[in-house]
């Protein structure tokens, strides 16, 4: 029976450590996602100062929660977001507005792809 | 291994080339620390799991838990080489199959219909010296196999047998007649 108890304590600490996978996933992917939508508005506009402010307030962000996110996500797709928030600041820097939107648009659709694969969906399972 | 190759890039490599302008670290790769790290960690676990699950999992392993400790061994393996997947996607599915090892063999224990669905039954191969064709054609096990494991113990003539049972682990456990 003790052993009966370990096992459910297990089966509980997993459940909500994948319960703690979907909130930081889904938090980081909402937060991020929205601050690329302000940021490809500012490029939109032509505003380049207040959008390379805006991405490299983003990029320090994505520092803070590289490291949360690492522990449930393969380290290659955190690091591929990590490179594109460093190539947007670099490419609304010398005024390249094609590219930076193109940068934005990447960027949001590895997020959304990311949190996608965690929620379980049968398509996901299978 | 990470000392032998600071001291093989220092003192054999460096002198003849241009690589002393180039960080150390950059050349052998960090990942061989985190390599080492992981491998500790997961081999701690490991123990862990197979000390949770208990000493029947070590000695009278049943099908369903070979496969299981198979199963462990093989999702070990792969955090382990592959420093880019987090440990804990390696770990979770090891302690998950751990905690249904453990919930199913309590089930197995109260519940005698649901062992017979998971183990199976033991089934009598040789009876009065007497080889059950039709169950051994169940099993799969040819006379040769049979033959072997008799003669492992010590038995040489099928008529020294009075009874014969195939147990759900896959053991042959042997009744002899009075005369052997």
């Amino acid at each position: 029976m003790k052993r009966l108890t370990i096992a459910l304590i297990i089966v509980l600490l997993t459940f909500s450590l994948s319960l703690c996978e979907y909130i930081t996933m889904t938090k980081n992917e909402h937060k991020f996602v929205n601050m690329l939508k302000i940021c490809e508005k500012y490029i939109s506009n032509e505003e380049t100062k207040k959008a390379y402010e805006y991405a490299e307030n983003i990029e320090k962000q994505w520092q803070k929660s590289k490291k949360n996110l690492n522990i449930f996500i393969n380290h290659n797709e955190v690091d591929s977001i990590d490179n594109n928030l460093k190539d947007l600041s670099f490419v609304i820097k010398n005024d390249n507005k094609t590219e930076a939107l193109k940068l934005c648009d990447k960027t949001k659709r590895q997020l959304l792809s990311i949190k996608e694969r965690q929620l379980p969906y049968f398509r996901n399972i299978i | 291994m990470h000392i032998f190759c600071i001291f093989f890039l220092k003192f054999v490599i460096q002198p003849s080339t241009n690589i002393q302008k180039i960080p150390v670290h950059t050349i052998i790769g960090d990942k061989m620390l985190i390599t080492i790290i992981r491998t500790v960690l997961l081999y701690l676990f490991i123990i862990l799991s197979v000390r949770i699950m208990g000493k029947r999992q070590l000695s009278d392993m049943q099908t369903s838990e070979l496969v299981i400790t198979l199963v462990i061994s093989d999702i070990a393996a792969i955090p382990m080489q592959n420093t880019e997947q987090p440990l804990l996607s390696g770990m979770i599915p090891i302690l998950i199959l751990v905690s249904l090892e453990i919930i199913i063999s309590v089930i197995m224990l109260k519940n005698r219909k649901f062992r017979k669905i998971i183990c199976g039954n033991p089934v009598v191969i040789i009876n009065n010296g007497k080889i059950l064709k039709d169950a051994l054609r169940k099993l799969r096990i040819s006379y040769e196999d049979l033959y072997s494991l008799l003669r492992q113990q010590e038995i040489f003539d099928i008529k020294d047998v009075r009874f014969a049972i195939v147990e759900t682990n896959g053991s042959i456990s042997i009744q002899k007649t009075e005369e052997a």
